[in-house]
C-alpha cells in the first residue's frame, strides 16, 4: 500500500467487516446516518448481526409477550416497527417500544393499570376508548376534587444500573379547567406494593398556571408539562436510580396528588418509564 | 535463559523487536504461527512497518501486564489511545490488529474511529476515511430521505 504520508489512507482497502464492527461501536441513529456514505456502509448498516446488538438483549421475551402475532423480515425491520410503534404486550395492561435514537426502551402502563381516586365511579371518571391511543381504553376526569393517579412497577422489570424518568401521559378535552393549580409528584421505592412512606415530592403543574385565568401567573416553583412526539402530553413525575442488588425487588410507585379545586378534563393515557437519556454528543455545529 | 520464553518479530521494514511469548501469543496470528514452528525464534511479519509494530507490542505487553484486571486494562487502553488522532496510524493499526488476529486491539481502535463518527455527517466520513461515495445522485438521495430524522442534528465537516 502506496501512501504519502498525509494523505488519507483508503479505508475502502480494509476488510470488509471493519466497517460492521464500526458501526457496532456506535448508536442506531449514527448507523441509520452511515447507510449514507457508500454502498458497503449501507450494505452493513443494515446487517441482522448490528441490529441484533441494537435490539434489546430480551427482545424475543417481549415479542412472545405480544398480544398480536409480531411477524419481521430482518433485525432491522424488528428495531424500526418497535420504535414506530410501542408493541403491546401482557394483555394490553403494557407497551414496551424503543426510543429510535438510542434503542433503550420505553415501558408504558395503561391507565386500568393505575390506582386511582374513584377510579371506578362513574359520576368521576368515563372509561372510553381513544382512536389515538395504543390502549383499549383512556380514562377521562369528568369533575372531581381528589385527584390521585397512582402507578406501580416492579423494579425487576426494568434493566438494572439505570436512571429512569417517570411520566403522565394524558391529553385535556376541550374545556377542561382546575388543572393549573399545582399538584405533587411523587416517587417512592418501596419493599411493598401498598405501603408507601414519604416519597421524593415535587411540584408539577399539569397546565401552566394562570392560563384559565384572566391574568397569566408564570410558574416558577415546578415542572410544566410537555408535548410528546405521539400528539400526547406528559407530565415528568420523577426519577430514579435502578441498581442490580437489592433495590431490585423493590416496587416503584409514582404518583400525582391534586387537592384543591373542582378539576375536569384530564384524559389518561398512562404512566410511561424510559431511560434518562445520556446525550453522547454535543449538536454545536456553529462553526 | 529468558531466551525460551521470548521471540523476535521482524517488521516489514526490516526491524526486529524482542517480545515475550505470552505477549506475542496474544496475536492469534502469531501464536499460530509459534506453535506450527517450534524450533524458530524469529519471525517476519510482512505486512506490519517497524511503527506500527512498536505499537502493537507496546499494546501487547501493557495488556499482559494487565493480566485479568479489566480496571486497568481499562486505564491502559486509554493511556494507550491518548493522542492517536492521526488517521494513517489508525488505519495501520486496524490492518496490523486485523492481520495479527488481536481482537482486543482491534475493537480499541474501531471503538475510537466510531467515537470520531458519532453526529458526523456521510460527507465527513467519507472525506475523513477517504472513501468514495458509489451511489448514483438518486440512490442517495432516496437512502437520505429514507433516514432523514438521523440526519437531524448533525454536524457538518
Amino acid at each position: 500500500m502506496a501512501n504519502q504520508n498525509n494523505e488519507t489512507p483508503p479505508f475502502s482497502l480494509l476488510p470488509e467487516d471493519w466497517i460492521a464492527i464500526i458501526l457496532s461501536f456506535t448508536s442506531p441513529k449514527d448507523a441509520f446516518r452511515a447507510a449514507a456514505v457508500s454502498k458497503a456502509f449501507r450494505s452493513a448498516a443494515s446487517s441482522d448481526t448490528l441490529w441484533e446488538l441494537f435490539l434489546p438483549s430480551d427482545y424475543k421475551n417481549i415479542i412472545g409477550r405480544s398480544v398480536s402475532p409480531v411477524t419481521y423480515s430482518s433485525k432491522k425491520e424488528l428495531y424500526l416497527m418497535l420504535s414506530d410503534s410501542p408493541l403491546l404486550v401482557d394483555e394490553g395492561k403494557l407497551s414496551i417500544g424503543l426510543r429510535k435514537p438510542s434503542g433503550m426502551k420505553c415501558y408504558m402502563l395503561c391507565a386500568r393499570q393505575l390506582r386511582m381516586a374513584w377510579k371506578d365511579d362513574r359520576r368521576y371518571w368515563k372509561w372510553t376508548s381513544s382512536q389515538e391511543s395504543r390502549f383499549s381504553e383512556v380514562a377521562e376526569l369528568k369533575r372531581l376534587t381528589w385527584l390521585e393517579i397512582h402507578g406501580i412497577m416492579q423494579a425487576q422489570m426494568l434493566p438494572p444500573n439505570t436512571n429512569y424518568t417517570a411520566y403522565l401521559v394524558f391529553k385535556l378535552t376541550k374545556h377542561h379547567y382546575g388543572l393549573d393549580c399545582s399538584s405533587k409528584a411523587i416517587i417512592n421505592f418501596e419493599e411493598s406494593r401498598d405501603e408507601i412512606g414519604e416519597g421524593e415530592t415535587s411540584n408539577v403543574y399539569i397546565v401552566p398556571q394562570g392560563s384559565s385565568r384572566r391574568e397569566p401567573i408564570r410558574h416558577v416553583d415546578g415542572r410544566v408539562s410537555q408535548n410528546r412526539f405521539d400528539g400526547w402530553m406528559e407530565i415528568e413525575l420523577g426519577s430514579f436510580f435502578v441498581d442490580g442488588e437489592e433495590g431490585y425487588f423493590h416496587y416503584i410507585h409514582m404518583r400525582l396528588l391534586s387537592m384543591y379545586g373542582w378539576k375536569k378534563g384530564l384524559i389518561v393515557e398512562g404512566i410511561e418509564v424510559r431511560p434518562k437519556e445520556v446525550v453522547t454528543y454535543a449538536t454545536t455545529s456553529s462553526t | 535463559m529468558a531466551e525460551e520464553n521470548t521471540i523476535t518479530l521482524k517488521s516489514s521494514d526490516g526491524k526486529e523487536f524482542l517480545i515475550s511469548k505470552k505477549a506475542a501469543t496474544l496475536s492469534e496470528t502469531i501464536k499460530a504461527m509459534v506453535e506450527e514452528d517450534n524450533s524458530s525464534s524469529v519471525f517476519p511479519l510482512t505486512v506490519v512497518d517497524s511503527k506500527t509494530l512498536a505499537d502493537v507490542i507496546t499494546f501487547l505487553n501493557k495488556h499482559v501486564d494487565c493480566g485479568d484486571d479489566d480496571d486497568k486494562k481499562k486505564s491502559c487502553d486509554e493511556e494507550f489511545m491518548a493522542g492517536k488522532d492521526d488517521m494513517k496510524d489508525l488505519f495501520d493499526l486496524v490492518v496490523a490488529a486485523n492481520y495479527l488476529d488481536v481482537k482486543d486491539l482491534l475493537d480499541l481502535i474501531c471503538g475510537k474511529i466510531a467515537d470520531m463518527m458519532q453526529g458526523k455527517s456521510p460527507e465527513w466520513v467519507r472525506k475523513t476515511f477517504n472513501i468514495q461515495n458509489d451511489f448514483s445522485p438518486e440512490e442517495e438521495a432516496k437512502v437520505r430521505e429514507e433516514y432523514a430524522w438521523a440526519h437531524e442534528g448533525v454536524e457538518e465537516d
